[in-house]
């Protein structure tokens, strides 16, 4: 994965899922994830992921007048929720299908069950 | 490129190419037949309930969505197709759909007693049967309390499995193998009689008598191809299509012009089943993730309102996706993901001519479907009931798509048909999903207004059939894998004779 992609979609996940943003190794294992689901997908669904990620940090310009990446996390948080709200629906539409991907990815992560109590795979043989 | 004969092809491995194939070989064990996947070879030893690999189950992990963005559809691209990883919930078709059907299609031969002949038939070999109350999970026992406080009938479904462990989830593969699907089911018994199927296999096209195909490399752990990977072209008597509503569509698109096809029905008429599926949150801490997840369901509203209501649960992951929002108020809602109901709202959609199977410039399936303003009055009636069923339940919180309150809490009772309400419904944000994809190759009487014969074969060719969901000449409204199934068996009986 391209190292200022993933970079990006970490900040965007931030937003997503807060705690990866003080959890170095949730962080990890989430970017882990996160690279397993995407290399699955069909090649022009990633391309789409790409492009809206680009347009997350070209709209950054025009809606912040920083980039995405130098934004502070409540910026940040401000700016993903006004997309959020954005007029051109199908945007909307790319922006809840990454979120989806988000915590499928997020919430596939072992160390997260405890907090949520879920015991996990309850055959044994496949914990 | 290198070809290879057979008598005939299948193309699929779900329920429809696999049930096919079971009665086809059955009275004619000396036909060479195959069976193309373009999924691979997984089992029930490959199946590890962990969420994020199993995607891999699925077209485009999970994440197939409609052109507008509006919904997405899921469909298993593995061995067994969506068997492998549907929840084994087994209706006939009712009675006033088959009605129809014969008055309106012309399918008179799905008279009652072919069909119940049928499927006492199927229903025995799959193990069909309500499961004991003992095996209700507190999800189950919760969705029938609520609705009885309501009013509201309820129903035990049916089930396909033996010897189940309740392992909570079925909807990432099986891990004992006790959901009988095609996997455990009709699998065995056609590789027993000789049929060979080629997994990883990608149907391009078809002309008659002639499937070009792609093979790609087994995905690690799965079992290995039998081919080498390249392109390869299959010749054979007769072709059966079974590759699923996104797929059997697309693969006829793809080879119109080389039958010689100009059909405007193929890929129409498509309908999605859209579904929602909702959590509430209880006081105590309930069993939801053990236990079988679905044991019960009400068709109370299906005549005047168009939908069902289902009980049913999903891994973490998926469950996050269904909740509203995301941040930091999302995640501590997923902190009470142990206290979680789960209603699943299923509406039945019309069969529309715009609705349909399309082709990108590269052949790749386009999901081209508009959400009704029908479907929408249908899927706001079914979330108001669905949530008046959780507090009914005594739920402290309603986590609804289509409402201006995230999470609804207990005094909101009051204003419920306020709260949700259309003009919040935002399919932009809201998850709606599908599992049922139906039609796009209808079968019908009338050659203009269908895609297939009354035996299955598509109109204007020699040796090509459909026999999966495609064939639904409009929704069958309820979980479809019996009622493919009965047309699996008629295409066979009839393609032998």
């Amino acid at each position: 994965m391209d190292p200022h992609f993933k970079q990006n979609i970490i900040l965007f996940a931030e937003v997503i899922v807060p705690e990866i943003h003080v959890n170095d190794s949730l962080k990890y294992a989430f970017i882990k994830n996160f690279k397993q689901v995407f290399q699955g997908l069909e090649k022009e669904s990633a391309a789409k992921i790409k492009l809206l990620i680009k347009l997350i940090e070209n709209l950054s310009y025009i809606y912040n007048f920083k980039s995405f990446e130098n934004l502070s996390n409540i910026e940040r948080e401000k700016y993903i929720n006004k997309l959020f709200q954005f007029p051109v629906g199908k945007i909307v539409g790319g922006l809840t299908g990454l979120r989806s991907l988000i915590f499928i990815s997020y919430y596939s992560i072992a160390d997260i069950w405890p907090n949520i109590n879920y015991d996990g795979p309850i055959n044994s043989s496949v914990k | 490129m290198k070809n290879l004969n057979f008598d005939i092809i299948v193309v699929g491995s779900g329920v429809g190419g696999t049930t096919f194939t079971d009665y086809l070989t059955r009275k004619n064990p000396d036909l060479k037949i195959a069976v193309i996947e373009s999924g691979p070879h997984m089992t029930k030893d490959n199946f590890n309930q962990r969420e994020i690999d199993m995607t891999a189950l699925y077209f485009n992990r999970g994440a197939v969505l409609s052109k507008n963005l509006q919904i997405g559809v899921s469909a298993a691209n593995t061995l067994g197709g969506s068997s492998a990883v549907y929840t084994g919930v087994s209706f006939r078709p009712p009675k006033s759909v088959l009605k129809n059907w014969q008055n309106n299609f012309g399918l008179d031969f799905l008279t009652n007693d072919y069909v119940n002949r049928s499927l006492d038939e199927i229903e025995r070999e799959i193990s069909v049967h309500e499961l004991p109350k003992n095996l209700d999970n507190d999800n189950n026992v919760l969705f029938q309390k609520g609705a009885k406080k309501l009013g509201i009938p309820v129903k035990r479904l049916k089930i396909n499995t033996k010897n189940c462990q309740q392992q909570g989830f079925c909807n990432l593969g099986c891990t004992t193998g006790a959901k009988q699907s095609a996997l455990e089911v009709q699998i065995p018994k056609i590789l027993t009689r000789g049929v060979t199927i080629f997994c990883n296999t990608k149907v391009i096209s078809v002309s008659e008598n002639t499937i070009n195909t792609i093979v790609t490399d087994a995905p690690k752990g799965t079992k290995p191809n039998i081919l080498e990977n390249g392109t390869y072209q299959f010749i054979t008597k007769k072709i059966v299509l079974a590759a699923g509503v996104l797929n059997t569509p697309a693969i006829l698109l793809r080879s119109a012009k080389k039958l010689g096809l100009n059909n405007k029905n193929i890929g129409r008429y498509l309908t999605l089943h859209p579904a929602f599926n909702i959590n509430g949150i209880h006081p105590k801490s309930i069993s939801n993730f053990k236990g079988f997840p679905k044991t019960v369901y009400s068709d109370h509203f299906s005549e005047n309102d168009n939908f069902y209501l289902e009980t049913s649960f999903y891994f973490p992951g998926v469950t996050a996706k269904n909740n509203p929002g995301f941040g930091k108020k999302h995640q501590d809602i997923m902190k009470d993901y142990h206290k979680m109901m789960s209603i699943l709202i299923l509406a039945h959609d019309k069969a529309e001519f715009h609705n349909r199977i399309a082709i990108d410039k590269n052949g790749n399936t386009i999901v081209d479907y508009t959400i009704s303003d029908q479907s929408k009055k249908t899927l706001i009636k079914a979330l108001q009931q669905a949530t008046k069923i959780f507090f009914a339940a005594k739920c402290e919180k309603v986590m609804v798509p289509a409402s201006n309150k995230f999470p609804l809490v207990r005094e909101d009772q009051k204003d419920i048909e306020k709260i949700i309400s259309k003009k919040y419904l935002n399919f932009y944000k809201t998850p709606l999903s599908s599992a049922h994809p139906q039609g796009g190759a209808r079968m019908g009487k009338d050659k203009n207004k269908s895609v297939c014969d009354l035996f299955g074969k598509v109109y204007g060719t020699k040796s090509i059939y459909v026999c999966d969901a495609s064939l639904f000449p409009t929704s069958v409204k309820v979980n479809p894998y019996e009622t493919v199934m009965l047309l699996a068996k008629w295409v066979a009986e009839n393609i032998s004779n």
